[in-house]
C-alpha cells in the first residue's frame, strides 16, 4: 500500500512540474535575432578589450569589426521572424495539459504493471540473518562438512569420508569443492571407475550445466568400466546437444529411455528432455524409434568409451587429475594433507622425484605445525620411503 | 520496495523523455510557445527520476539486496563498500543507468543554464536529447532492465569480476561516460541547427562549452583507463589498441577535431557545415564505441545469438540515430551559406589541416577496430589487427600533426605569415637539434623514431611557450607590462597553451616508454638479485595474507642503486574464491622520470617465483600530460565569452516588469 502511495505521489509530482509552465502564461519570447545579436555584441566588446590591451593591432581590429558587423546585419535581416517565433495558441494549452494529465499516469501504471514486481519487498542482506541460518547452507550440512573435513585431515585416506564430503558439497551447491572431493576419492580408489560418473556430473554442475571436455572424459571412463551406465549416457547425449547436434542427442536419449527400467527415477527428466529437444527440432517425440538392438552399431557413447579404454589413456586421465590437484595446491599451498596426497599420486604414476618434491612441501608445512601432523608426515614418509628432512 | 520505486522512476523518466522528445520539436516547428515550454520541465523531470532510479539501484548494491537480479549477478555481500558502489556501473544494465543519468544531467543543465539560447533552438536541442533518452530508456526497460527481481532471492551474489575491483576502474567509467555522453550535446545542437536550417557564429559559441566539458572528461577517462591497464594487467604496457580502448579513442580524436573546427566557425563563420558533420560523427563514434564494441554485440557473436533482442535493438537505435542524422545532414547542409574566406596559409587553413589529420587518424583506428569484428561477425574468419598496424598508420599521421601544432597558433586568421612563424620558431628548432643530439648521445643504439619523437615533443613544447611569450611580448616591453598583458589574456588562450604543452609531455612519455622500456622475466628464489636498467632488484620472498574477499600472495623486492636502497616493492597476486579468479597487482615505484615496476607470477614448484621486472622511462609523463591537457580544457571553459547571457532587451523588460 505504501508503495502505491509513493508511486502515485511520484506521478503527481511529475505532472505538477510538467504542467505548471503550460498553465502559466509565459512571457513573450525574444526573437532569434536578438539572441544572435547578444553574442555578436559580446564579440565586438571583446575586440575593443583586446585592442585596448594591445592584444590586437588597430588594422586587424577594424577588419574583425567589419566582419562581425556584417554578421549582425545578416542576423537583423531575420528580425521579421519575430512574429512567427512568439505565436501563442491559447486554446491548445488546456487541451495539451489535459491529454498529458490523463495519458502519463495511465501509460506509466500500465507499463509498470507489466514490467514491475510490486509484490516483492526489498531484501537487504542485513535483514536476512534468520533466513541465512535456516537455509540448506546451515547448520546441519555445514557442521557435517566441517566434521568431515576435520576427520579427513586426520585420516586423509578414508574413501567413504571423501564420498560423503562430496555429497555434502553437492547439497550445498558447492560443485567445485564437490568435484575436488570426488577427485581425491578417485585417486584413492584406483579401482573404482563407478566414481567417474558422479565426478563428471559434479564437473557439469560446477560449469553451469556445460559438459566440458574433462567431464566428457570422465563419462567415457565410466562407460568403459560399466557399459550402458545411464548417468554417463545421459550427459554424453547432453554434450552432443551442446555441441550443436540435437538430433544425435535426441537419438541417444531415446535409446537410453528404451534401455531404462520403467520405474527408473531419471525417466521423468529424460522424457522432458526428449520432448523439449524433439519440439525444438520440429519432430514428434513418439515418432523417434530407439535404435534396434540387432543393428545397433557402436553408439557414440560406446565410441567415446572405446577411445578411453587403453591403459595409457587411463593413466593420462589420472595424470590430468593429479595436475589439477597440483594446480590447486599452488593456489592454496597451506594444505599438508593435499601435498601428501599429491606425493602418493606421483608415486603411483612412477615419478619419485615429483613425489619427493610434493612430500617436501608437506614436510615444510609440518615443520611449524602440531606434533600430530609431524607424526603423520613421518608415517607417510616411511610408507613412501622418504625421510623427513631435519 | 526501494527497487520498485527505482523501476517506476525509470518508467516515469521514459514518459518525460517521450514528451521532451516530441511536443517541443513539433512546437518549434509550428511556432507554439506552449509546447516548446514543455522541454525544460520535462528535461528536469527526466533527470530527477533517473537520479532516483540510480540511487535506488545503488541502495540495492550497498545493502546487498539479492532480490534484484542485477545485484545477484554482479555483487557479493563480502565485497568492500567501494566496489559495491562501483559495481552499480560495472555491468551492462547498471552502466546503462549511469549513461542515462549523465545524458539527462546534460539535458537538465541546458534547461537550467540555457537561458542565453534562442527558445526555438533550445526547444529543439532538448527535444533531440529527449529522443536519444527515449530510445535508450526503451532499450533499458525492455531488454536490459536493471530492476529485474528474483524470487526466491539467493542468499548471496556471484561477485563482480575481480579485474574490475580496483579503484582505477571504479572511477574511470563515470569520466568516460561524461565524455561519450557529453558529445550528445554537440550532436543535439547540430541536429537542432539542421532542423532550424541555420548555423552561424553564435551557434558555434553556444555549442562550445558543452563540447569542452565532454572533451575534458573523455581525456581524463581515457587517461584513467590506460593507467588502470598499466598497473592492473601487469604487462608493463599502458595501451594495447584493443577494441575497448579504441572505442574511447575514436570519439576523442573526432571530438578534438570538432573543438578546433568549432573555433573557426565561431571566429570566422567558416567551416560551418563541416563542424556540423563533425558533431554528428563524434557522437556516432561515441555510440558505436559504447554499444557496438563495449556491449560485445560484435566482439562476441555468441552473446548476440543468446540474446538477439538486445543486439537487434542496439543496431536499430544506431541505425536511426546515425543514419537518420546523416540523412538530415545530406538534405539540409547544401543549403547552408558559406562564411568567411581565408587563404590556405592562415589559422583557418592550418585548422583544416589539423581536422584532416585527426579525422584520417580516427578513420584508421575505426578501420583497424571494426574490420576484424565485422569480418568475424559475418563469418569471414578471424584476423588480428594489432599494434603494428596502428603504429604503422597512426604515427605517420601524428608527426605532421605535432609539427603543425607549434606553427598554427602563430598564424593569423585569414592570411598567415609562414616565414614569420618559422623565424619565431628558430629557438624551437635549436631545441630540436639539442634534444636529438643529446638523445643520440645517451642512447646511441636508437631507435631513430624515438629520437624523432623526443625532438618533436621538444619542438611542440618550446613552440607553444614561444607563442605564449609572443602574446605577452615577453622581453620586448618590460616585465611589468608583460604581466599586465598576461592578466588580460583570454582564458581560452591559456587553455590552448596549457593543452598543447600537455600534448608535448604526453608525446615525450609515449616515445620514451615505448622505445626504452627494459623488461626482465625470470625465476627468482628468495635472496637472488636481478639488475634492471641500473637498478638492483633483490627478491626477499613471498608471504600469504588475507584480504576482505580475496587471499593475497605478496612478494617483496628490495630495490637499490649503486648500493643505496631506493624502495621496497610489494607486488601481489590476489585470488578471489567466489569467482575463482586471480588478479595481479603490480608494484610501482615512480621517480617521475621513470617507473620501477614489479610483478610476481607462479611459483616454480619450489621456493622460486616467476617474476617480471620493468624499468619504464618517462611513463608517468603520459598521465601527467593528459591531466595537463584536461586542465587546459577546463581553463578554456572558464573563458568569459561562455558566460554571455540572454538578450539585454529581455533583461530590461524583466527589470521594468519588476518595477
Amino acid at each position: 500500500m505504501i508503495l502505491w502511495l509513493l508511486l502515485a505521489a511520484m506521478t503527481a509530482g511529475a505532472l505538477a512540474l510538467l504542467l505548471m509552465p503550460l498553465l502559466r502564461k509565459g512571457a513573450a519570447a525574444e526573437s532569434r535575432a536578438a539572441y544572435d545579436l547578444t553574442v555578436y555584441r559580446d564579440q565586438l566588446a571583446e575586440i575593443e578589450r583586446d585592442l585596448e590591451r594591445g592584444l590586437l593591432g588597430p588594422e586587424e581590429a577594424v577588419a574583425a569589426r567589419t566582419e562581425i558587423e556584417r554578421r549582425m546585419l545578416a542576423a537583423a535581416d531575420g528580425q521579421g521572424e519575430r512574429a512567427k517565433d512568439a505565436k501563442e495558441r491559447g486554446g491548445d494549452r488546456a487541451i495539451t495539459a489535459a491529454v498529458i494529465a490523463a495519458a502519463l499516469p495511465l501509460g506509466a501504471f500500465v507499463l509498470y504493471l507489466n514490467l514491475g514486481s510490486p509484490e516483492l519487498p526489498g531484501q537487504p542482506f542485513a535483514e536476512r540473518q534468520a533466513e541465512r541460518s535456516q537455509a540448506v547452507d546451515d547448520p546441519a550440512v555445514q557442521t557435517r562438512v566441517a566434521e568431515l573435513a576435520e576427520h579427513l585431515r586426520q585420516n586423509p585416506e578414508d574413501l567413504e569420508a571423501w564420498l560423503a564430503l562430496a555429497e555434502s558439497y553437492i547439497a550445498l551447491e558447492r560443485y567445485d569443492s564437490a568435484a575436488n572431493a570426488y577427485r581425491h576419492a578417485i585417486l584413492l580408489a584406483q579401482g573404482r571407475p563407478d566414481l567417474f560418473s558422479v565426478y563428471g556430473e559434479s564437473l557439469v554442475l560446477a560449469n553451469d550445466g556445460q559438459v566440458t571436455g574433462e567431464a566428457r572424459t570422465a563419462f567415457g571412463q565410466a562407460l568403459a568400466a560399466a557399459p550402458g551406465e545411464p548417468r554417463a549416457r545421459y550427459y554424453l547425449a547432453l554434450a552432443e546437444a551442446q555441441a550443436g547436434n540435437p538430433r544425435a542427442a535426441l537419438q541417444m536419449w531415446v535409446d537410453l529411455a528404451a534401455d531404462s527400467p520403467p520405474d527408473a527415477p531419471w525417466l521423468p527428466i529424460l522424457d522432458q528432455r526428449i520432448g523439449a529437444t524433439a519440439e525444438e527440432l520440429g519432430l514428434e517425440a513418439a515418432s523417434i524409434a530407439p535404435t534396434p538392438r540387432a543393428v545397433q552399431g557402436p553408439s557414440p557413447e560406446d565410441m567415446a568409451a572405446a577411445e578411453q579404454m587403453s591403459p595409457e589413456d587411463q593413466a593420462d586421465m589420472i595424470r590430468s587429475m593429479v595436475e589439477r590437484l597440483a594446480a590447486r595446491l599452488e593456489a592454496e599451498p597451506d594444505d599438508p594433507d593435499g601435498w601428501l596426497m599429491l606425493a602418493r599420486s606421483y608415486q603411483v604414476l612412477g615419478e619419485p622425484e615429483q613425489a619427493r618434491r610434493a612430500f617436501d612441501r608437506a614436510a615444510g608445512l609440518a615443520a611449524n605445525g602440531p606434533p600430530a601432523l609431524k607424526a603423520r608426515i613421518q608415517q607417510a614418509g616411511r610408507e613412501l620411503g622418504f625421510d623427513l628432512p631435519q | 520496495m526501494i527497487p520498485e520505486i527505482g523501476h517506476y522512476a525509470l518508467i516515469l523518466a521514459l514518459f518525460a523523455a517521450l514528451i521532451q522528445g516530441t511536443l517541443p520539436l513539433a512546437g518549434a516547428q509550428r511556432a507554439d510557445a506552449a509546447w516548446m515550454a514543455l522541454a525544460r520541465p520535462a528535461a528536469g523531470i527526466q533527470f530527477i527520476f533517473i537520479l532516483t532510479a540510480f540511487l535506488a539501484l545503488m541502495h540495492a548494491y550497498v545493502t546487498s539486496d539479492f532480490s534484484v537480479l542485477n545485484v545477484v549477478n554482479n555483487s557479493h555481500s563480502a565485497k568492500p563498500l567501494l566496489y559495491k558502489i562501483s559495481g552499480v556501473w560495472g555491468n551492462h544494465e547498471g552502466s546503462m543507468v549511469l549513461w542515462m543519468l549523465i545524458l539527462s544531467l546534460f539535458g537538465c543543465a541546458v534547461a537550467l543554464f540555457g537561458g542565453n539560447l534562442p527558445p526555438t533552438l533550445r526547444a529543439r536541442v532538448l527535444a533531440v536529447q529527449g529522443l536519444i533518452g527515449t530510445g535508450f530508456l526503451l532499450f533499458m526497460l525492455f531488454t536490459s532492465n536493471p530492476f529485474e527481481r528474483v524470487f526466491p532471492a539467493p542468499l548471496d551474489g556471484n561477485d563482480l569480476n575481480p579485474l574490475l575491483q580496483d579503484p582505477g576502474l571504479a572511477f574511470h567509467p563515470p569520466f568516460l561516460y561524461l565524455g561519450y555522453v557529453g558529445f550528445s550535446m554537440a550532436f543535439s545542437f547540430a541536429i537542432a541547427a539542421l532542423i532550424e536550417g541555420r548555423v552561424d557564429a553564435a551557434w558555434a559559441r553556444w555549442v562550445r562549452p558543452w563540447t569542452l566539458v565532454a572533451w575534458c572528461s573523455l581525456t581524463l577517462g581515457i587517461a584513467l583507463g590506460s593507467w588502470w591497464a598499466y598497473y592492473e594487467l601487469g604487462w608493463g604496457g599502458w595501451w594495447f589498441w584493443d577494441p575497448v580502448e579504441n572505442a574511447s579513442f575514436m570519439p576523442w580524436l573526432a571530438g578534438t577535431a570538432l573543438l578546433h573546427s568549432a573555433t573557426v566557425a565561431e571566429k570566422r563563420d567558416a567551416l560551418k557545415s563541416w563542424t556540423i558533420l563533425l558533431a554528428i560523427i563524434t557522437f556516432s563514434l561515441s555510440l558505436i564505441g559504447t554499444f557496438l564494441v563495449r556491449s560485445g554485440v560484435l566482439t562476441s557473436v555468441h552473446t548476440f545469438a543468446q540474446d538477439p533482442t538486445r543486439g537487434l535493438f542496439i543496431l536499430g537505435l544506431l541505425i536511426i540515430a546515425i543514419g537518420g542524422s546523416l540523412v538530415l545532414y545530406a538534405l539540409r547542409a547544401p543549403a547552408m551559406k558559406a562564411g568567411g574566406l581565408f587563404a590556405p596559409i592562415s589559422r583557418e587553413g592550418s585548422l583544416v589541416l589539423n581536422n584532416l589529420l585527426l579525422m584520417t587518424a580516427a578513420a584508421t583506428v575505426f578501420l583497424g577496430t571494426l574490420y576484424p569484428l565485422v569480418l568475424d561477425a559475418v563469418g569471414g574468419g578471424t584476423v588480428s589487427v594489432g599494434p603494428p598496424y596502428f603504429t604503422a598508420t597512426f604515427v605517420p599521421l601524428m608527426v605532421p600533426m605535432i609539427v603543425l601544432m607549434a606553427i598554427a597558433p602563430m598564424l593569423a586568421w585569414k592570411r598567415g605569415d609562414l616565414a614569420g612563424a618559422f623565424t619565431r620558431l628558430r629557438l624551437a628548432a635549436a631545441v630540436v637539434v639539442v634534444i636529438a643530439l643529446g638523445t643520440w648521445y645517451l642512447k646511441s643504439e636508437g631507435p631513430v623514431l624515438a629520437v624523432l619523437g623526443l625532438a618533436l615533443a621538444g619542438w611542440l613544447f618550446t613552440g607553444t611557450l614561444i607563442e605564449f611569450s609572443g602574446r605577452l611580448k615577453l622581453f620586448r616591453i618590460g616585465m611589468r607590462e608583460s604581466l599586465r598583458r598576461a592578466a588580460h589574456l583570454p582564458r581560452a588562450t591559456y587553455g590552448m597553451t596549457i593543452a598543447h604543452a600537455g600534448i608535448a609531455i604526453v608525446v615525450a612519455g609515449i616515445t620514451a616508454s615505448s622505445a626504452w622500456q627494459t623488461e626482465k622475466i625470470q625465476v627468482l628464489r628468495p635472496g637472488e638479485t636481478v639488475e634492471v636498467a641500473g637498478y638492483i632488484f633483490t627478491f626477499e620472498g613471498t608471504q600469504e595474507l588475507q584480504g576482505p574477499n580475496y587471499t593475497i600472495e605478496r612478494g617483496t623486492f628490495q630495490v637499490s642503486r649503486d648500493g643505496a636502497p631506493i624502495a621496497r616493492l610489494f607486488p601481489e597476486r590476489r585470488f578471489y574464491p567466489v569467482q575463482g579468479r586471480q588478479t595481479t597487482e603490480a608494484a610501482i615505484y615512480t621517480t617521475w622520470f621513470a617507473d620501477l615496476y614489479a610483478v610476481i607470477g607462479d611459483a616454480d614448484g619450489e621456493d622460486g617465483r616467476v617474476t617480471r621486472l620493468y624499468h619504464n622511462p618517462l611513463v608517468p609523463w603520459i598521465w601527467v600530460g593528459a591531466v595537463v591537457m584536461a586542465m587546459g580544457g577546463a581553463v578554456s571553459l572558464s573563458d568569459r565569452r561562455h558566460r554571455v547571457g540572454a538578450p539585454a532587451r529581455r533583461r530590461a523588460a524583466a527589470a521594468s516588469a519588476r518595477a
